[in-house]
């Protein structure tokens, strides 16, 4: 009964058993993981422990912890910037219609009247549903605010339960930042106001303070700006009042509320009385677009970055769903990226090559570049890539230079000299190219219909996750030119060639997969149609053809306009069909899949498992596993014996971990596996028997004597009353002595 | 006196009763007054500003008399105090630190201090009014606030004082449970008639234009709206917003400004596709004088209704992760649809058309329906609040591909139920068996069906 409790001290707390990771994952990581949550010394490295079984360098391994710095600093400011950038536009625009508020708007139209009553100046700021991320968006807003003068209160919901909790809030920020510009202005009268007999949510103090402050300085420019970050969470009842009061006042203080929402307009209409909204006089703004914000961090993160960790399609995939399919938040795409780079150099041993990737983005590769000598692990690491296999192999083929793929395969020295860089540059220039790719694809949407067009996040799926040839997408993209015309036609080569001449390609030769000079392919397709009869005419003599051909169905299918236009000679229609080919051959080119490229193995992340694993939890599986598998989790000597003692057929499942009940199981477990043998009711008192019956046989076994009836009653107990907590069961006035089971479909 | 009266009575047309009625009961400042006086009436009946512009006239030093806007002073001690510092002539400035007359926390602090203040200086005899704006908020503060104030010159020993209540509940809704208080002066100020509007609203003429044109106008705009909408204000409001559009033709020469008929054709787009928008204010002022010009009748008058509807709609912020949109269709199909059909719509391999025929074609079903389906259908009635398990129930078995039960549609949930689109009826510390309302149009349900290309109306039960 001892042995029965012991497993279970490692996972007392129940959280802390359901987030354990699954054991599929290959055991560098697991051992990276595990140690670094065990055992508290390994902290001392930032958590960094030498791979390969403790006998990487220590060297290698402060190299991967420098590196991993290096990287994710500036990749996380990149982010912000970002974020901050695509945020900028809507700030600034609520920032405008803050400056112009409460001054008469000179009208265009005549026979104006003045307004019957005052109102408030209010904008509706749009901020998505993404709430976590809006601290950040709202303190831009009220920095920026702030820094054109005004006076700024920022509320949040949660600090504002009560209307006096409210005012009392907004008045502290609000009375604190005059008190600063009074200071700034010199004003001695300040030292009175402290520790004076005032009522915290007394409005009538900002009105008094306000005439004060307007008096002394000539700041008639300013505004109260009051900022309801997020208005859902307030309660309906203090913002109506707040509304009443805040209307009363604004006569005397131009007060300026920004409502920050989450869902649409008709959650103003839901709480505030028709009394209230009349007297706010709203305009509406788009604040954060979380969209185009992933739009941007991908651009830049993903698509542009060569020199930086690359995600694969799988794990791209498991970032995205995150982002679109749950919450639209930017907090956690960039939480799920930094555990993914941190996986990457905590547990990739290889991770050291990125400094040597970043050199070589940057054109200036050089032997002597590699940081570290690189350990023979390291070396035979590389060599097991099947990408480095292959394109050994390949120049096996190619040149039929023996001797260096004999060394490169034998001789570490002569792998990181001459074989890593070679690799590296193709690799980086994979990117280029596959950057290349998608900036035409970009340039190309421009000119297709609107329902043609997806976001580049989506484009980067597609690139990355499908071949070129199978996805609908790039089909309907060349379908799309092939039935350009030509003025089209010329605009859009005008487009690729200013795209392709802006990019910054190192290597043409291996930007693309055989060498393919896309500017110059694009310079003849330019030429061709500027200059159709020359450059066109011998191909249509060669096959013979009359010179007016006959326009068949498909023609007519793939180009429309050859029905009303039919002035096009055939010379044209054939330059047409080559500028199509063309742009076909580069669009192909380009974006071929990442698994050509060398390396691809370690530059891609993959561990798609894990970032689900660790970012949404499945509790309820969990908990069926640690019940259902205990041999997962507590691999003791009694779990072995019982999967191999499980030679029955009926007991023993495909994967092989299933068990026998064994006595010396914790008793919930016991209970659990009972019942999955239950129907929709179950009898509790079939239930204790069985349990019962497991109990007892260990123990006959062990002590020869069989233990209390009583002990095993109250065992079984709490077992069952864990199952309830658990929600696996449930009481039911039904049937007496019956509980129903909750359970199914596992 | 006359004076005041005669000022008062140009400034509100149709007041003049009410007017009178107060006057007299003011009368000399050394007069005694009523303990209480109860004004009330429906909204935007002149109540509050025909008492305040009759006390700032009666009494110009402002000594006399208190306002207090009852939703502002939420707590009792800034009633008091406020109070006191009007009575007082106290005005807190830098001086005396921003400090208030005196400190009032309860009733008994602020009786003593109004003691000191009139009967112990002997002012006594001189009436001091305390107006108390929105009222009804009074209930609220405590079942002895109200009485207490209403016995206020009992409690002080004599001093003259009168409460002036304001509201727009009767004076029914007030009378303390207890008794306690005798009942106070009412004054009752009625709905204005035609008449007075016209009165009241030819002060809103513009000075540039002639009036009585601009009262044709007033006139028509009234007989459109009185029948749903006797709020003053808002009629002030539709004039201000409309009447621009309406002189627009005459400026452009389209229309002479005798050629009623015509202006009012060309007014009629806005009157149709805006009037609703600008009551509701989806469409704000600023909003409709800044881009109305743009709408013009003379450039395109199709034009006009599409710009306003674009005007109203032009953000309109709600997007969705996918999942969650699923989450809300099946929390709406939860709370409208009655949960003995689940299986027949949810489950897998039947068509929910076919079923719905058959059930629909049943001789009691059909009396029970006339053309617009039952009278009590959920439609009518109103969301229904279900289990958060039969909400899941039904997501996992509309959604196409499999999803994992990961912890992430947990946190939508509860994301959902932040943002209100779901609202939480059960109690609030109760962590199982939590049960939830879909607080989501018909209207904003089918355009996000749309958007993820869901067919809901083959999944509601009893729509039209």
């Amino acid at each position: 009964m001892v042995d029965a409790y012991k497993p279970m001290d490692a996972f007392d707390s129940m959280t802390e058993s359901t987030f354990i990771l699954k054991p599929s994952l290959t055991p560098k990581q697991s051992t990276a993981k595990k140690t670094g949550v065990s055992h508290q010394p390994a902290f001392t490295n930032g958590g960094f422990v030498p791979l390969f079984q403790g006998k990487e360098s220590v060297e290698s391994m402060e190299l991967r912890r420098r590196l991993f710095n290096e990287m994710w600093g500036p990749l996380e400011q990149l982010l912000v910037d970002t974020e901050q950038q695509v945020n900028q536009v809507g700030v600034s625009e609520v920032c405008n219609y803050v400056n112009s508020s409460y001054t008469r708007v000179e009208s265009v139209e005549k026979g104006q009247l003045d307004q019957p009553f005052a109102e408030m100046s209010t904008a509706v700021a749009f901020a998505g549903v993404n709430t976590g991320d809006h601290n950040k968006l709202f303190e831009s807003l009220q920095a920026q605010l702030t820094a054109s003068g005004h006076h700024v209160a920022l509320l949040e919901s949660q600090y504002c339960t009560s209307l006096g909790s409210m005012l009392k809030c907004m008045l502290d920020q609000i009375l604190g930042s005059l008190d600063e510009d009074q200071r700034a202005a010199g004003n001695s009268r300040l030292g009175v106001l402290a520790g004076a007999k005032t009522i915290a949510y007394d409005m009538g103090l900002l009105k008094l303070r306000w005439d004060e402050a307007a008096g002394s300085t000539s700041t008639r420019s300013n505004r109260v700006v009051v900022i309801l970050q997020d208005f859902e969470g307030f309660a309906p009842m203090v913002v109506d009042d707040f509304v009443r009061i805040a209307t009363s006042y604004c006569h005397s203080v131009p007060i300026v509320v920004v409502l920050g929402l989450a869902t649409s307009y008709e959650s103003i209409h839901q709480s505030l009385t028709k009394a209230s909204i009349s007297m706010l006089n709203v305009e509406k703004f788009n604040l954060q677009r979380s969209k185009e914000c992933i739009d941007a961090a991908i651009r830049s993160v993903f698509v542009r970055a060569t020199g930086m960790l690359s995600f694969g399609a799988e794990a791209y995939k498991s970032l995205l769903d995150q982002f679109l399919l749950y919450n639209f938040s930017i907090t956690g795409f960039v939480k799920k990226l930094k555990f993914a780079a941190m996986d990457f150099f905590y547990a990739q041993p290889l991770s050291v090559l990125i400094s040597m990737l970043q050199c070589s983005a940057s054109g200036m590769l050089s032997v002597r570049d590699c940081p570290i000598r690189l350990s023979p692990e390291q070396a035979e690491l590389i060599r097991m890539q099947r990408s480095v296999q292959r394109f050994l192999e390949q120049q096996l083929e190619e040149t039929d230079d023996r001797n260096h793929f004999h060394l490169a395969l034998s001789n570490d020295e002569y792998l990181q000299k001459t074989v890593l860089p070679q690799l590296l540059r193709r690799l980086v220039s994979f990117r280029a190219g596959y950057c290349l790719g998608i900036d035409f694809v970009v340039a190309l949407q421009d000119m297709v219909p609107e329902s043609l067009r997806k976001p580049i996040r989506t484009l980067h799926y597609y690139g990355i996750g499908q071949k070129f040839d199978d996805c609908m997408h790039w089909k309907a993209l060349s379908a799309v030119v092939r039935r350009m015309k030509v003025p089209d036609m010329e605009r859009l080569l005008a487009k690729l060639v200013a795209v392709a001449a802006a990019a910054a390609i190192v290597d043409w030769d291996f930007a693309t997969k055989d060498g393919l000079d896309v500017l110059q392919l694009l310079q003849q397709s330019r030429a061709l149609l500027s200059n159709p009869e020359e450059l066109a005419k011998p191909e249509s003599a060669d096959t013979g053809e009359p010179s007016k051909r006959i326009r068949t169905r498909t023609d007519m299918e793939n180009r429309p306009f050859l029905l009303f236009d039919n002035s096009s000679s055939d010379q044209m229609l054939s330059a047409l069909d080559q500028c199509c080919a063309n742009i076909e051959t580069i669009l192909r080119a380009c974006l071929s899949p990442y698994q050509s490229a060398p390396l691809y193995e370690v530059f891609y992340y993959k561990h798609s498992l894990l970032l689900d694993t660790t970012f949404s939890a499945q509790p309820r599986a969990a908990v069926q596993a640690a019940l259902g598998k205990t041999a997962y989790y507590i691999d003791c000597d009694c779990c072995k014996a019982a999967t191999c003692d499980s030679d029955d057929p009926d007991t023993a499942s495909e994967d092989g971990v299933d068990q026998r009940v064994m006595p010396s199981m914790h008793d919930t477990s016991i209970a659990y596996r009972l019942h999955q043998e239950c129907g929709r009711m179950i009898n509790l008192y079939d239930w204790h028997s069985a349990f019962s019956s497991v109990v007892e046989g260990e123990s006959a076994k062990a002590r020869g004597g069989s233990p209390c009836q009583r002990a095993i009653q109250a065992r079984f107990m709490r077992a069952v009353e864990e199952m309830r907590l658990l929600g696996f069961i449930k009481s039911t006035q039904r049937k007496t002595d019956h509980v129903i089971r909750l359970t199914w479909g596992m | 006196m006359s004076t005041i009266g005669e000022r008062l009575l140009t400034k509100f047309p149709g007041r003049n009763d009410q007017i009178e009625q107060l006057l007299s009961l003011l009368g000399e400042p050394e007069d005694p007054a009523p303990p209480c006086v109860f004004v009330y009436g429906p909204s935007a009946t002149g109540k509050t500003s025909v008492i305040r512009d009759l006390f700032s006239e009666y009494d110009t030093s402002g000594c006399h008399y208190a306002y207090i806007n009852s939703v502002e002073c939420f707590t009792p001690r800034l009633l008091f105090e406020r109070t006191l510092n009007a009575w007082a002539g106290h005005v807190p400035s830098p001086e005396n630190r921003f400090s208030n007359y005196a400190r009032c926390d309860n009733l008994v602090d602020f009786v003593n201090s109004v003691r000191d203040l009139l009967v112990t200086s002997g002012k006594q005899h001189e009436a001091r009014y305390m107006v108390i704006d929105q009222a009804e908020r009074l209930r609220d503060r405590g079942p002895m606030l109200l009485t207490s104030l209403l016995r206020l010159s009992e409690l002080t020993g004599g001093a003259n004082i009168s409460v002036v209540l304001i509201s727009n509940v009767v004076w029914d809704k007030f009378r303390p449970r207890h008794g306690g208080a005798a009942d106070p002066l009412s004054i009752f100020f009625p709905y204005y008639t035609k008449q007075q509007i016209l009165l009241v609203l030819a002060k809103d003429c513009p000075v540039d234009e002639p009036q009585s044109f601009f009262l044709t106008f007033v006139d028509a705009v009234y007989e459109v709206f009185h029948r749903n909408c006797v709020d003053l204000n808002e009629l002030r409001h539709l004039v201000a917003m409309l009447y621009p559009k309406f002189v627009q033709p005459v400026f452009e020469q389209q229309a002479t400004r005798n050629e009623f008929a015509r202006l009012f054709k060309l007014c009629q787009p806005y009157f149709a596709a805006a009037s609703e928008r600008l009551y509701l204010r989806e469409i704000s002022t600023s909003e409709w004088q800044k881009y109305s010009a743009v709408a013009s009748a003379k450039n395109n008058p199709e034009d006009v209704a599409t710009s306003i509807y674009h005007m109203a709609e032009n953000s309109d912020g709600m997007d969705l992760p996918h999942y969650t949109k699923f989450l809300l269709i099946s929390a709406y199909l939860a709370s409208y649809n009655p949960s003995r059909l689940d299986v027949q719509y949810f489950a897998r391999g039947k068509d929910p058309t076919q079923k719905r025929k058959r059930k629909g074609g049943g001789a009691s079903a059909a009396a029970a329906e006339d053309a617009l389906g039952g009278r009590d259908r959920q439609q009518l009635l109103g969301p229904r609040s279900f289990a958060i398990e039969r909400m899941l129930a039904i997501f996992y078995s509309v959604i196409a591909e499999p999803v994992d039960s990961a912890v992430d549609v947990q946190t939508q949930i509860a994301s959902l139920i932040t943002l209100r689109l779901l609202t939480k009826t059960s109690a609030g510390d109760r962590l199982d068996g939590i049960k939830c309302k879909c607080n989501v149009s018909l209207e904003a349900i089918r355009a996000i069906s749309r958007s993820v290309r869901f067919e809901i109306d083959r999944f509601l039960y009893n729509f039209t």
